[in-house]
């Protein structure tokens, strides 16, 4: 335990100030581009009410409505994809760091006592701490850009919304159920498993033999996908909820597998 | 002792790197590991370690678990550039509960360096160094050593090379690689000559001087010249 | 303490504004609804209306309300919504026969209906939702089989064990089939077959001892809805029912219980009202007959509920933001038999009432 929380504290230190970088870029980018969509549009309502010589109702009507909390976030969504694609790449830069450093650290990792394992899981508890981050970080910045948008914006040019308005973006990740949270964690946790996967089968096998086992990992997963998909289309030998059941199960035996085979490649395959 | 027993290891069908490789590290001895480049001198002791997956192969060390009883110093340097002196050796020290602290420290005042200087900076030699005092540090029977000379400056060679023959040897059995022959000549007790990944000679250095009435560099030339 | 500072810096980051989601999300109340009965008549039919309602905002709850006063919340999260497709509650061996390829599926109230039709046997497979029962029986038929991809089958009247089917086929030529399934006898017989221009759309509301009733549209060029009217075939010829060309554009008329006459419930005249309307077309007489009872509460109509089912019309609508009023209506007797409200102890806004069943 003690070697994991060591490990851990080291792989978050090495990122520690590029992830508050990122972070603190993230945040003020978006409010930013809040005060922006809200200026933006009382200037627009301006210029409208000069040059058609309208009132302001009229105006607000022709630019389809008071401004929603919606669109003032409407670039809420970049900033999230941007957050997920750093992520992504962190999550194979976690590993390939250690191999094309400056320094060789994977030797010293891969030496310390205790079982590999440890490795992996503080290097996945790493990216899943940054992940859970980015979504707290996410929400706090909701909360201040509401208020900057109640702040800014006269109250009969806002339109009366949720709390995270209606971003698709923001409603697919903020659902107020706790389970779902739970739910993008555990699709996070697949995906990045999924990274720490290639990235072991590419540093444990040549060149090619790498990219065909990446290749059938994959395949395990989508083609029996699309089988079961095919059969239940063609058969119905389940009805919906089983269906469900059966692509739930299959996910979580894929998950089972791919980890163990991380677990496997660190202990017996991987070379420096 | 450290026995290695038909150790096998190939990249795909072509390439055999490892060819049945046996040999012995007793305590108390330095036995080097002698050959010219890429005939897997660095692939054994990265095999021996665990680093390198082996196709076929035995590692025994007096009955005990690898990592517990062998320290590796690779020609490179294995600590992130940011930590500086002291906290490579702090990491070092949570890590390994044998870790002596009093080695670590003594060498670093032979060796001149300073707990504050950032592993980044260092020179090549001021690396080796940091790499060597890790390895004694971690207070294990066995130490391999991958080529602990190659590119460094002299006064950093006879620093590294005093050390060899220094009470820190006691007790340990080393095992090393290095094309500086001249330099630890006097120091080898036992010779490890391999080639194409197969070991053709294995011997105690001073019979061997006596047999061949040559030194081990004059004996290294004649093997790998025919 | 020092030694993980950067792990304690960052989780504390996650976690810290983790939580204040979690306790943002914890502290959002839904709604806490409870019946209050203003009119009952029946107190065992109660038991058997369902009303489903549910949250068009944040943290989606699912609400299922008996008129007896039980009532059931369940919080939606993407792992109930996994499981909660329209044929989750489906019987298996009625979900697959309705997965075949040639199966056409169509609904009516709360009964779904399956028929595939083979080359000498029609295989028809129905459930109903309120009483989850079904019930299967094999017909023979001289039908063409039609192309699934060409054709279209739906149920549209049922009348015990008769039941009507419109069958369309497209290509060349659009035709327009009305079908009894007799299912007592086991037997498909073909009422009436008629070939449609290709600008025409039929669709046929009931068959009684009148004839066969059907709503035509006609559309332009551009595919705009230019006229619609109800029709009569009485087998001896077609006559329009100019009664209800006010309503043919709508198209609300249904068959009512009794079959012998066509019902429709109405608009209000209003945003706000006390009137629930309806109206019922007579055969005999050829009259449309406005009905209308006084509700409690004014309701409001956008957003309002209505079903018609056994005789009965069960309107839900909002009184005010949060509040629903439940009424039932006798249409027969022209009286309300129930009437409540579902009120809400913390008054939320943007509730939906999703669907009402009722359970024989």
């Amino acid at each position: 335990m003690k070697k994991f929380f060591m490990l851990s504290n080291e792989e978050i230190k090495r990122s520690f100030k590029l992830y508050l970088s990122i972070l603190t870029m993230l945040v003020i980018v978006e409010l930013t581009s809040v005060v922006y969509q809200v200026l933006h549009y009382q200037s627009k309502l301006e210029d409208l009410m000069k040059k058609e010589r309208l009132t302001e109702m009229e105006a607000v009507d022709q630019l389809n409505g008071p401004l929603t909390f919606g669109d003032a976030t409407n670039y809420f969504k970049y900033m999230i994809a941007i957050g997920i694609m750093f992520t992504i790449l962190y999550a194979f830069q976690i590993w390939y760091r250690d191999w094309y450093g400056e320094s060789k650290y994977i030797y010293r990792l891969l030496m310390l006592p205790g079982k590999r394992i440890t490795i992996l899981l503080s290097k996945l508890t790493t990216v899943l701490v940054f992940v859970c981050g980015f979504m707290g970080i996410q929400w706090i910045t909701i909360l201040l850009s509401r208020r900057l948008y109640e702040w800014l914006l006269p109250e009969h040019l806002q339109a009366t919304s949720k709390i995270i308005g209606e971003s698709a973006a923001l409603n697919m990740l903020y659902t107020f159920n706790v389970i779902d949270t739970f739910v993008i964690l555990a699709l996070a946790l697949f995906v990045i498993t999924m990274v720490f996967l290639f990235v072991l089968t590419e540093r444990s096998y040549q060149k090619g033999k790498a990219l065909l086992t990446i290749t059938k990992d994959v395949a395990l997963l989508i083609v029996p996908f699309i089988a079961l998909r095919y059969l239940f289309d063609l058969t119905s030998i389940l009805i919906p909820n089983q269906q469900v059941f059966v692509y739930l199960s299959f996910i979580l035996i894929y998950f089972i597998y791919i980890s163990w085979k991380c677990v496997r490649l660190l202990n017996h395959k991987v070379s420096i | 002792m450290l026995e290695v027993r038909g150790l096998r290891k190939s990249y795909g069908r072509k390439k055999n790197v490892l060819n049945d490789v046996s040999f012995t590290v007793p305590l108390n001895q330095l036995t080097c590991l002698i050959g010219l480049n890429g005939e897997g001198k660095s692939t054994i002791l990265k095999a021996i370690m665990g680093l390198v997956p082996v196709d076929a192969g035995t590692i025994k060390v007096d009955g005990k678990t690898i990592h517990d009883s062998i320290a590796f110093v690779p020609d490179l340097s294995t600590m992130p550039g940011y930590m500086s002196v002291g906290e490579a050796i702090a990491y070092m020290r949570d890590y390994y509960p044998d870790w002596n602290q009093q080695v670590a420290e003594e060498l670093m005042g032979f060796f001149k360096l300073m707990a504050t200087d950032r592993i980044a900076n260092l020179s090549k030699g001021n690396k080796a160094k940091v790499n060597l005092l890790i390895g004694f540090a971690m207070n294990r029977p066995y130490l391999l050593l991958d080529e602990p000379l190659a590119g460094i400056d002299l006064f950093t060679k006879e620093q590294i090379a005093w050390i060899f023959s220094s009470h820190y040897m006691e007790g340990k059995g080393i095992l090393m690689t290095t094309h500086e022959i001249a330099e630890v000549e006097h120091l080898i007790d036992r010779v490890i000559f391999l080639q194409n990944g197969t070991i053709i000679q294995e011997d105690d250095s001073e019979e061997m001087r006596e047999l061949y009435g040559k030194s081990v560099q004059d004996r290294m030339r004649e093997v790998y010249q025919t | 303490m020092r030694r993980y500072k950067e792990m304690i810096i960052v989780g504390s980051i996650a976690g810290v504004t983790l939580l204040s989601y979690f306790g943002y999300a914890a502290s959002i109340k839904g709604s806490d609804y409870e019946v209050e009965s203003i009119r009952k008549e029946n107190a065992e039919a109660l038991k058997k209306v369902n009303i489903e309602i549910e949250n068009g905002d944040i943290k989606p709850t699912q609400y299922n309300i008996q008129l007896d006063g039980q009532i059931h919340s369940e919080s939606q999260n993407y792992i109930t919504g996994l499981f909660n497709s329209y044929a989750a509650d489906f019987p298996a061996d009625f979900y697959r026969f309705l997965s075949k390829e040639d199966v056409f599926t169509s609904e009516m109230g709360s009964r779904t209906y399956g028929i595939e039709v083979k080359a000498s046997q029609l295989n028809y497979h129905s459930y109903d939702r309120s009483t989850q029962k079904q019930f299967k029986k094999t017909l023979s038929h001289r039908l063409t089989v039609p192309d699934r991809e060409m054709a279209d089958i739906r149920v549209f009247h049922q009348d015990g064990m008769n039941v009507y089917v419109q069958r369309d086929d497209h290509g060349t030529k659009e035709k327009s089939t009305v079908l009894l399934l007799n299912l007592a006898k086991g037997k498909v017989e073909p009422l009436q077959s008629e070939q449609l221009k290709t600008n025409q759309e039929r669709h046929y509301v009931a068959v009684n001892d009148y004839g066969i009733v059907y709503r035509e549209i006609a559309y332009d060029a551009e595919g705009v809805e230019k006229d619609s009217a109800y029709y009569l075939d009485n087998g001896k010829g077609i006559k329009r029912i100019k009664a209800l060309d006010a309503y043919a554009a709508e198209g609300n008329f249904n068959a009512a219980e009794n079959s012998q006459s066509l019902i429709a419930y109405g608009a209000s005249d209003s945003e706000k009202s006390k009137s629930i309307k309806w109206s019922t077309y007579d055969f005999k007489t050829n009259q449309v007959k406005q009905h209308k009872v006084e509700g409690q509460h004014a309701y409001r109509f956008n957003g309002s509920y209505t079903m018609i089912a056994q005789g009965k019309l069960y309107h839900i609508a909002n009184i005010n933001d949060s509040d629903f009023q439940v009424t039932v209506v006798d249409t027969k007797n022209e009286s309300i038999s129930y009437q409540g409200i579902i009120k809400d102890k913390n008054a939320k806004k943007n509730r939906l009432v999703q669907d009402v069943t009722v359970s024989e």
